[in-house]
């Protein structure tokens, strides 16, 4: 209610109802006669519980056994936060962006779904490790790699093949480099071969 | 690839006020506008697009002021006169030291540098 | 060797006179060197020891930065055909009718010469389409009552607006719609004359050169490209135009006679192409001479976009010979536009359509003051509020402000509808942490929930409005450019 605007028979109204409920009047029916009641009479409304509605409880059936979504792609923010310098998030992300606008403006379809393919196909399935034995010679041992070890070696080698294009701006040569990697054609596949080659030389090391 | 003003090569590319403030001693960026707008030449204007006549302009202008090796002679004269009336900033010219007061227990190499009697080889 | 001839020297030494038992030093010794070289300083040469620099071949598609290489490289080429959509073409009937917003496109017409005239640009992603379209909303309906409408009825002293509304409302777009709307209305009979950035004509990026006649500023390379725009995309108008009177010129050293009712107004802009490069002309005032002459049978619009980075910057970067800088006013062109904006010029059938950039001038006053936007301060200081702009703006009655406001939630729906349909945005499942997981056996042989496509785009659409209000720039933003 506003302050300026209480007329004279507004008070007479609020008078009235506070004497109707002095006398006993047991129903409220103004709008004054509720307010002024449930002023009296608090205790239903300080009772912690909640009926939720038919409504709310068939939206929350819609949703059982979903998760949470996530703000954004883990694949994405993983390129995000290998580009990113100094903790520069909004710039990495700005650039990672336009690298993918561009890459479906060239593709024409969803680029999340052709940078997850890229990385697939570019990223290695084993690498090598060296184990010192203690004795005479190290080992070179062979070790598979879990998704997100190949995304970062594909990502890495990604962002090497981008030092190579003409652009000034970072993201169109993501761009470029991406959409390489996507047609077959980066640097990076001579790497994971070679990768692969070690490995394969390696492999009695292996132990089981 | 460079556009002769003023016996300087200045680089094609470059704004005509900017090219003449960076190649020519004693011309700044506000006296490189200004002669730009007394000459008549438009600020976005490059090296590369200058007319025969209006680099004639720029010389005839540049020529007017004091620059280049009068400047510098003009400056050595100073701190000659300096020292020869014996003054104390005469003195600490000589002396290769600060001459407005600065101390000279750190820092005092740019004074070093350029505080002699004679700053510029004419 | 050396150490036994040393020896041998020592012992003839020692021996003086006495003959010598070896002749092995006199065999054995060197001869003297000619002149001993003086001993060179070794200095550190860093040419000699810098590895040669190896060129690396740089490869790529383009050179460009973001924007230019969008821009650049075609893309609309490997667009969805637009074909099976049956876009309607952009005409009056379509925007008195609309509704919610409809998708429109170009008709092959105006689309060429909206091209021509730059009314599409840089940052509008034309290039998510095969063709240029744009959809018509509750502002594209308003202004065709408000303006296009009027055009052949009102003299543009009485019909001048100016398009405000935040970033990315869609200003510049509903300018191209507007002059779309004027084409399809008079069947190609109007002439457009239209600057897609106002602020090349303050920003010094073009000859100046004094007329001492008429006390201003040509800028000819300005003026020939401007002009070079409009004779192409106005092409068929002005070939039907005849002169009004006669005039002479000279170009390229070769004199010119056009006759009146002979020649038209498009033989004159092909053969007279220099505007007050050589010599002072009055070829510009000669040509809105002429317009203003045949505006009482051709309505003329006017539209000026970016119109702020002038109006609200008056004072350009060029300078007087005094290194007083020059005003608005003191320009050809500037001087055309504070006339014409201001009503002074008046074409008989027109209208003046201007439009804000949400870019430059937020602290500037001079065109909202003069929209009556924000009240008059006098106390303003000069670099924020030139009175005689905003008297000039306010004369003849004035200039309407017409507010572009943001999309309803129908338009919305509409816009992403049509941006899913065609490819723009994808509509797919949230990701969440259990999503991520590698199924287990018993999960793959369970039966999966079918994903409800519908569903969750009209999530996406709730969630794009809200995070927009509605903004067409931010929603594209938020659906297809942001990761």
């Amino acid at each position: 209610m506003n302050k300026d605007s209480i007329t004279e028979s507004d008070v007479d109204e609020w008078l009235s109802a506070v004497k109707n409920l002095k006398n006993g009047k047991s129903m409220a029916e103004t709008e004054q006669e509720v307010y002024l009641s449930q002023l009296a009479h608090p205790e239903p409304f300080l009772e912690d519980k909640f009926e939720p509605t038919e409504e709310q409880l068939a939206e929350v059936a819609a949703y059982a056994g979903k998760g949470v979504p996530l703000k954004s792609d883990p694949t994405v923010d993983n390129l995000i936060n290998l580009i990113m310098r100094h903790g520069k998030k909004a710039t990495a992300q700005r650039t990672v962006s336009r690298a993918l606008y561009i890459i479906q403006l060239k593709t024409r379809k969803d680029p999340v779904e052709t940078l997850k393919e890229t990385l697939d196909k570019l990223g290695p399935l084993v690498t090598t490790r060296v184990v010192q034995t203690g004795t005479a010679k190290n080992k070179v041992v062979p070790v598979p790699l879990n998704q997100r070890q190949r995304n970062r070696f594909a990502i890495t080698w990604i962002l090497d093949g981008c030092k190579k294009k003409k652009s000034p701006d970072l993201a169109v040569r993501l761009a470029e480099e991406i959409i390489a990697a996507y047609e077959g054609k980066s640097s990076g596949y001579d790497r994971k071969a070679q990768m692969h080659k070690l490995a394969m030389q390696q492999r009695a090391y292996i132990t089981l | 690839m460079g556009v002769h003003v003023f016996g300087k090569s200045i680089k094609h590319n470059s704004l005509v006020r900017i090219g003449l403030a960076k190649a020519i001693f004693g011309i700044g960026y506000q006296t490189a506008e200004r002669i730009c707008a007394k000459v008549g030449i438009y600020p976005q204007m490059r090296m590369n697009q200058l007319s025969e006549p209006q680099i004639m302009d720029l010389n005839k202008e540049i020529s007017d002021l004091l620059v280049e090796g009068h400047l510098k002679q003009k400056i050595n004269n100073d701190i000659r006169m300096k020292r020869d009336i014996g003054s104390y900033s005469g003195f600490r010219h000589a002396q290769g030291l600060p001459v407005r007061g600065q101390g000279t227990r750190n820092n005092a190499a740019t004074a070093g540098k350029l505080n002699k009697l004679e700053r510029f080889r004419v | 060797m050396l150490k036994v001839s040393s020896n041998v020297l020592k012992r003839t030494y020692l021996s003086g006179t006495v003959r010598s038992f070896s002749i092995t030093s006199t065999v054995l010794a060197k001869k003297p060197a000619a002149s001993k070289p003086v001993k060179k300083k070794v200095t550190f040469d860093p040419k000699k020891f810098q590895q040669p620099q190896q060129k690396v071949k740089k490869s790529g598609m383009t050179h460009l930065e973001f924007h230019d290489a969008v821009k650049e490289m075609n893309f609309d080429k490997l667009a969805m055909d637009l074909t099976p959509f049956e876009l309607s073409e952009l005409t009056s009937a379509v925007v008195s009718n609309e509704s919610g917003g409809q998708v429109t496109a170009f008709s092959s017409e105006s689309a060429a010469i909206l091209k021509t005239l730059g009314s599409f640009k840089k940052y509008q992603h034309h290039e998510l389409f095969s063709k240029p379209v744009s959809m018509v909303t509750h502002n594209t309906a308003l202004l065709n009552e408000q303006f296009v409408e009027k055009l052949a009825d009102a003299s543009s002293r009485t019909n001048r607006v100016c398009l405000v509304g935040e970033r990315g409302a869609g200003k510049s777009t509903l300018l191209a719609q507007a002059q779309a709307l004027a084409l399809d209305k008079y069947e190609g009979d109007v002439i457009l004359l239209h600057i897609d950035a106002a602020e090349n004509i303050t920003d010094g990026s073009s000859d100046y050169i004094y007329n001492s006649k008429n006390k201003t500023y040509h800028q000819p390379m300005f003026t020939k490209r401007w002009i070079y725009k409009l004779r192409n995309s106005n092409e068929a108008v002005f070939k039907k135009l005849k002169l009004s009177r006669d005039i002479s010129f000279q170009n390229k050293r070769v004199d010119h006679q056009l006759k009146k009712d002979e020649n038209t107004l498009y033989d004159f802009l092909q053969l007279n192409v220099d505007f007050g490069k050589f010599q002072p002309t009055h070829a510009f005032s000669f040509f809105i001479e002429e317009l203003v002459h045949h505006s009482k049978s051709v309505p003329v619009l006017l539209s000026v976009d970016n119109a702020n980075a002038v109006l609200d910057f008056p004072v350009t970067k060029y300078r007087h010979h005094d290194f007083t800088p020059v005003h608005l006013n003191e320009l050809e062109i500037g001087d055309f536009l504070l006339k014409v904006a201001g009503g002074e010029i008046s074409f008989e059938k027109g209208g003046v359509l201007l439009s804000k950039t949400g870019l430059v001038g937020d602290h500037q006053k001079t065109l909202s003051t003069a929209l009556g936007l924000v009240e008059y301060d006098p106390y303003a200081k000069k670099q924020f509020f030139d009175l005689d702009i905003a008297n000039t703006l306010l004369a003849h009655g004035g200039v309407k402000p017409f507010t572009v406001s943001n999309l309803t939630k129908d338009e919305t729906r509409t816009l992403l509808n049509f941006w899913r349909e065609s490819g723009v945005v994808y509509v797919k499942d949230y990701v969440t942490k259990e999503s991520l997981k590698p199924e287990t056996e018993a999960e793959k042989k369970a039966p999966k929930p079918e994903f409800d496509s519908e569903a969750q785009f009209e999530n996406l659409v709730n969630s794009y409005y809200t995070v927009s209000t509605g903004n067409p720039h931010y929603l594209l933003k938020a659906s297809a450019i942001s990761y």
